[in-house]
């Protein structure tokens, strides 16, 4: 969908750093939201995303960060059928009126949960990919009902293949097909005009984004 | 977007007449986050653990520090560089950083006519592995809008000019590929050892709004 949070090109939001922007984590339930999000995440990376985008757009720019993936992380799970917003809600209660939330140690679990964590899986070299290095393509016009990866401010645009990334599952299907991701290099003049810098953009981009220029 | 959360913690608490300690309220999203914690621990869909760990993880053992090693072996030892600039996933690898948001890496390289700037416009893409989790500004509306669009000004406001004549290519995260900034060594650095090296390599260099320290302003 494009919603919000495909930001790239707008202009109004004011300085790019201010003072506390440094930080990571600013509260400790950032903290907690932060792994609470990827821990329990029960979906894809796409799906994930998807679920933020939803947030209502008003709400995508006010709410801090991790307030969006602990929205993220209850609504998959109630999406998933695991819990409800109900549940939730009670729980609230009960921790407001005083009462000490429960614990419980899963050590083995955890083990697998970190190991699985610090591996990598690399993209897999693209298996036939169409387009090669050198060539210029044209980034397809689209109105995507579910997710996608194709920012709006690149549609139209016509630009250069510099790098073949690999293969990898597509976001707008959710990984139910797999194809070439190429990494796209494109001239400012010709993403936003003549009296802009002379600076370059570079994308990385799903092979049906893209049509021969 | 920033918060306004007080933190002024001490100030908040209140003494009831049996002299027990009660915290102020709970913000409604702070009060959200440990209720839905709570019911997911209650259910047994998560452990209280792997919070813990995963939070000691992000915060004590994975952040730039990571990426400041492979900067300053890449400063020291050619192979190593040239592996890194080939195949940022292996070379990477080889110092022991690796996982999720770091899967695929690509490493990009300053020179005097190239200056490399990451961003992620869709969301907040970063590569945890060598740069932990992104700060603020980097995840906010005025970084990803602008930077694609207008760079130099955006270098500007975090104090980095750089040459006319250097090219700046904006590096958009928009699939699962994540990139590292490979700096330019400082001059004047040439007889620090790695360990040395790697103290002036800071996090934004690596994102490229920022430049190493040089040994005299340390």
């Amino acid at each position: 969908m494009d919603g919000a949070h495909d930001l790239g090109g707008m202009q109004g939001f004011g300085p790019a750093t201010w003072p506390g922007a440094e930080q990571a984590l600013p509260n400790d339930w950032d903290a907690r939201a932060f792994a609470l999000a990827v821990t329990t995440s029960p979906r894809s990376t796409h799906a994930f995303r998807h679920t933020i985008e939803r947030i209502g757009h008003a709400r995508y720019l006010c709410a801090s960060y991790y307030e969006k993936w602990l929205h993220e992380a209850e609504q998959a799970l109630v999406e998933t059928g695991a819990i409800t917003h109900a549940e939730v809600d009670a729980w609230v209660d009960r921790i407001a009126a005083g009462e000490q939330p429960p614990r419980r140690e899963d050590p083995a679990a955890t083990a697998q949960l970190l190991e699985a964590m610090a591996t990598s899986h690399p993209m897999p070299p693209a298996a036939a990919p169409e387009f090669a290095v050198g060539d210029r393509v044209r980034v397809r016009r689209m109105r995507p009902a579910w997710h996608t990866r194709c920012p709006r401010y690149l549609r139209g645009a016509v630009g250069e293949i510099v790098r073949v990334q690999g293969d990898d599952g597509v976001p707008d299907v959710d990984n139910a097909e797999r194809e070439a991701v190429y990494a796209v290099r494109f001239d400012a003049h010709d993403l936003w005009g003549e009296d802009t810098g002379d600076h370059v953009v570079l994308a990385d981009l799903w092979e049906r984004y893209l049509e021969a220029a | 977007m920033h918060d306004h959360h007080d933190h002024d913690h001490d100030h908040d608490h209140d003494h009831d007449h049996d002299g027990h300690h009660h915290p102020r309220p709970a913000s409604d999203v702070e009060l959200r986050a440990r209720a839905l914690e709570a019911l997911l621990v209650e259910k047994g869909l998560v452990s209280s653990d792997a919070i813990d760990a995963v939070i000691d993880r992000y915060v004590n053992d994975v952040g730039p520090q990571n990426g400041a090693r492979v900067v300053a072996r890449a400063w020291t030892d050619p192979a190593y560089r040239d592996r890194l600039l080939t195949d940022g996933t292996t070379a990477i690898g080889e110092l022991g950083f690796a996982g999720d948001e770091g899967h695929t890496m690509v490493v990009v390289e300053n020179t005097p006519d190239v200056h490399n700037v990451i961003v992620c416009t869709l969301c907040s893409c970063y590569p945890w592995p060598v740069l932990g989790l992104p700060p603020t500004w980097y995840k906010s509306a005025p970084y990803r809008a602008r930077v694609v669009a207008e760079p130099r000004a955006v270098l500007e406001e975090f104090g980095v000019e750089v040459p006319a004549t250097t090219e700046i290519r904006v590096w958009d995260s928009t699939a699962e590929v994540r990139y590292l900034v490979l700096p330019m060594r400082p001059a004047g650095t040439e007889a620090l050892a790695e360990e040395e090296l790697a103290e002036l390599v800071s996090r934004d260099s690596m994102i490229g709004t920022g430049l190493p320290q040089t040994p005299a302003a340390r």
